[in-house]
Formats: structure tokens, C-alpha cells, sequence
């Protein structure tokens, strides 16, 4: 059932008003879940399919009641970019023939610095971690959403939201240490 | 990055979330974040018009005209899926060997970096012509053997032959001879993107100028195509086929008000 002709358009519209129609919302917030995506993938083409996936989905299953919409719009767009970088990975590790010039494994070029050495690294390590662990790093350190906000968004228990942050953070540290001295200043 | 939590952070990963939050910072990002915003309105206006014909046939006619018109957005969707992942790209192909116009935006990366957008149409003749900002347009006429470059501020206009080099003759678009002529095999990705509010398959091959994913729609229109280059270099295109383009854009006539120039001597 298409959002124009379902019964959660007249309580989405009635609820919470015009202004937060999906192309409102878009208005709004689109270059904040660019970016928020963005954050995660470090490719500018992916940001923008993810932006336009986060809004094409209000259009066709609107959420039934959101209290804040950045909050809902950035754990969206950072669910989705998690996504797309997990499935790159997969994609590059299946496919040995294209290892060699995988982007994100790719030889320092000169134009490269060590921030964006560094920057990769981390995207990298996020790939690697479990869905749930990647998702709740990056709502935390990159949205700066709350313990309970991260909950509500992935529907998880405040506490269920710590434990998995601690494992990420422990999982994170130990993989960018292996290569924290290879790209010291 | 939102350092209100830095502090339960180690040192590296604090510096490491920093290098990613400084490198979503840059010129090329926050252009890219308000070219992305200006493409935003128009797919959701495309993607709601098609909610809105289900909706208004459903409104008129009852469930019936309904439930018929999402039988064919189905049948649109799911039969063309249902071919084999060949038969996809074949069409996708096909429509490379077989086109009035070629437009494309052409966006070279490296590390993640835009460094260059050009704009390049290409017609069934083969003549091509290259914008790359509002100064410079290159029209590359092989037909009649010849380039024409435009500079457009002081309004000059140089009127050269085409090298005889194969490397200058092929030179323009060498991925789209090989990408007509490629009988190997195209590995379908899983995966689907949304690419101007269309839903986009994605093929993974090797041509011999590199590695390249290539992504088009359910009916097998190309839609954009990322090729590997050395060093970290990609190159990004989004297509347009058949957008009705002047004849003078793909003239290597010097247009009017332009003064014809010498071509520098090697």
C-alpha cells in the first residue's frame, strides 16, 4: 500500500503537520543525512543513494509516530550507510580478480594525506564489526545521539546499547591499533 | 563527530573519528552535499507520481483498478528481474551500441577526493564534445578529422587535426569501445542502488582499460558506471541518454563571436 493511499498518511499528516511531509523533511534535513552518511562512507555517490533511499522510504512507509525528526533522519541515513559499506566489503573480499584496486585498500596516493589514510582505516574497521556494534558507533561518536535515543532507534535496551558501544569501542581500538604505528606522523 | 563523548574514547580512536569528521568537511564534500540537495526534489516528485497513480486509481474504481495497476507495476518490475543477470546487462549493452546522444557528468577521484567535473555528450557519429567548467569546451569531430577548442572568456576558438596516434584517435572514450565490444563475463552484484529515484542493478567487469561497475534501471538503462584507475583514482559517470542537444554543441565550426586561433606549434 503506497503512503498517499494508506491510513498512516492521515495520522502522519494530521499529527504532526504539512511541514513535515516527506518533501519538507528533504528540504530540511537532506544535506544533514548527506553528510551523516557521508561520515561513514567517505564517497560522495553512495552519500547521495543512501540520502535518497532515507527519503524515498518516508515516502512509501512512513513512520507511524517520530518525536524528532534529526534523530530518526540521521539514525536513518547512518543504519543505511553501515549497510552499504558492510556490503562493499563483502563485495570486494568475494571477488579476489578486483582485490587488487578495492578503493579502500588502495596504495597511498600522493594526494592522500595521513588524515585520510587514517579516516579510511576507521571506515575500514567499521565494515569489519558486527551490523549492530557498526550501527551504535556511529549514532554515538558520529551523530552524538544518547544511550537512549540509539535505543529507540535500533530498538534496543538502554543497557543492551552500552554493552554493544563497549564491544565496539574494544573491537575498533584493537584493529586500528594494529595500524596506528604504520601511519604515525 | 559529536565530542560531548569523546572523553569514553581512547587517544587513537579519538584522532581517528577526528580525521573522518575533518575529511567530511572539505570544498568537494560540501559541494557535493548541495549538488545532492538539489537533485533531492525532483526523484521524490518522480517517485511520489507514481504512488499518486496507484492512489488515484484506487480512489476512482475501487480496489479492482488498484490491485490491476499494481499487477502491472509488478509484472514492469519483476519480469525484467526475472531474466538472467545476462540478459540484464545485455540490454544495458545494447543501449551503449545504440543511441541518438550520450550525455554524461564525469567526476575523477582520488582518495575519495573530487578533483575534476567535466561534462561530456558524445552523439551516434562519434563526435564528442567535453565541458570542463564554463571555460573550456573541447568538440572532438572525428568524422572530419578535426578538434575544435573553445576558450570561452576571451572568446578564442582553435581549429586542430586529430593526431594520428591510435592512442589520440581512441583517445576520447576508449571504455565505450570496449564496453561495445566486451564478451566476458559481468558479475551481477547482489546489491541494488537508488540512482535518480530509479532502482539500479549493478555489474562488476574487467575491460582492458581496468576494473569498472556499471548500474542501470530495471529496463536496462544505464544510469552511472565507476572505472578503477592506478593509484587510487576513480572515475565516476552519470548517464543521460538521448537528451536532444543542439547541432552546434557538437559542431567543430567555431561559433559565431569567437576569434579562430593558431594551433600552438609542438
Amino acid at each position: 500500500m503506497s503512503f498517499l493511499n494508506s491510513p498512516h498518511r492521515s495520522v502522519f499528516v494530521t499529527e504532526l503537520g504539512e511541514s513535515d511531509a516527506p518533501e519538507a523533511l528533504a528540504h530540511q534535513y537532506g544535506r544533514a543525512v548527506f553528510k551523516a552518511a557521508y561520515r561513514v562512507l567517505g564517497d560522495a555517490a553512495l552519500a547521495e543513494d543512501v540520502q535518497q533511499e532515507v527519503f524515498l522510504r518516508l515516502l512509501e512507509a512512513p513512520p507511524a509516530d517520530v518525536k524528532s525528526w534529526p534523530a530518526y533522519l540521521s539514525a536513518s541515513a547512518v543504519r543505511g550507510a553501515i549497510d552499504v559499506l558492510r556490503r562493499q566489503r563483502r563485495w570486494w573480499r568475494v571477488l579476489p580478480l578486483w582485490s587488487a584496486q578495492e578503493p579502500t585498500a588502495a596504495p597511498s596516493a600522493e594526494h592522500e594525506t595521513i588524515e585520510r589514510e587514517r579516516a579510511q582505516r576507521l571506515r575500514d574497521a567499521l565494515a569489519a564489526l558486527p551490523r549492530r556494534e557498526a550501527q551504535c558507533f556511529g549514532l554515538r561518536y558520529l551523530q552524538g545521539l544518547d544511550i537512549g535515543d540509539i535505543a529507540l532507534a535500533l530498538e534496543m535496551s538502554e543497557n543492551n546499547v552500552n554493552v554493544t558501544l563497549h564491544r565496539a569501542r574494544r573491537r575498533l581500538e584493537s584493529r586500528l591499533g594494529d595500524t596506528a604505528a604504520e601511519i604515525a606522523p | 563527530m559529536n565530542r560531548r563523548f569523546e572523553n569514553e574514547l581512547s587517544d587513537s580512536l579519538k584522532s581517528s573519528l577526528r580525521s573522518l569528521e575533518a575529511a567530511a568537511h572539505d570544498d568537494a564534500v560540501e559541494a557535493a552535499a548541495e549538488a545532492a540537495q538539489a537533485r533531492l526534489p525532483a526523484r521524490l516528485q518522480r517517485a511520489q507520481g507514481t504512488t499518486r497513480t496507484l492512489s488515484r486509481a484506487a480512489s476512482r474504481s475501487g480496489w479492482a483498478v488498484a490491485v490491476g495497476a499494481m499487477i502491472a507495476l509488478a509484472v514492469g518490475i519483476v519480469i525484467p528481474m526475472l531474466s538472467s543477470g545476462s540478459d540484464a546487462f545485455a540490454a544495458a549493452q545494447a543501449r551503449f551500441r545504440d543511441f541518438k546522444t550520450l550525455s554524461m557528468t564525469v567526476t575523477q577521484r582520488f582518495g575519495n577526493r573530487a578533483t575534476n567535473t567535466s561534462r561530456t555528450v558524445v552523439d551516434a557519429r562519434g563526435v564528442l564534445r567535453t565541458d570542463v567548467g564554463t571555460q573550456l569546451s573541447v568538440i572532438v569531430d572525428a568524422p572530419r578529422g578535426r578538434i575544435l577548442t573553445l576558450l570561452h572568456e576571451p572568446r578564442q576558438a582553435m581549429i586542430a587535426p586529430i593526431p594520428k596516434t591510435a592512442a589520440a584517435q581512441d583517445g576520447a572514450l576508449p571504455w565505450l569501445e570496449e564496453l561495445r565490444a566486451f564478451k566476458g563475463n559481468a558479475t551481477a552484484l547482489k546489491e541494488t542502488r537508488i540512482i535518480d529515484g530509479r532502482t539500479a542493478h549493478g555489474w562488476l567487469l574487467q575491460l582492458p582499460g581496468g576494473a569498472m561497475t556499471l548500474w542501470a534501471d530495471d529496463d536496462g538503462l544505464p544510469l552511472a558506471m565507476r572505472q578503477q584507475g592506478g593509484g587510487g583514482l576513480e572515475i565516476d559517470y552519470r548517464f543521460e541518454f538521448d537528451r536532444p542537444i543542439p547541432p552546434a554543441l557538437l559542431s567543430s565550426d567555431p561559433p559565431a563571436g569567437y576569434m579562430p586561433v593558431a594551433p600552438d606549434e609542438e
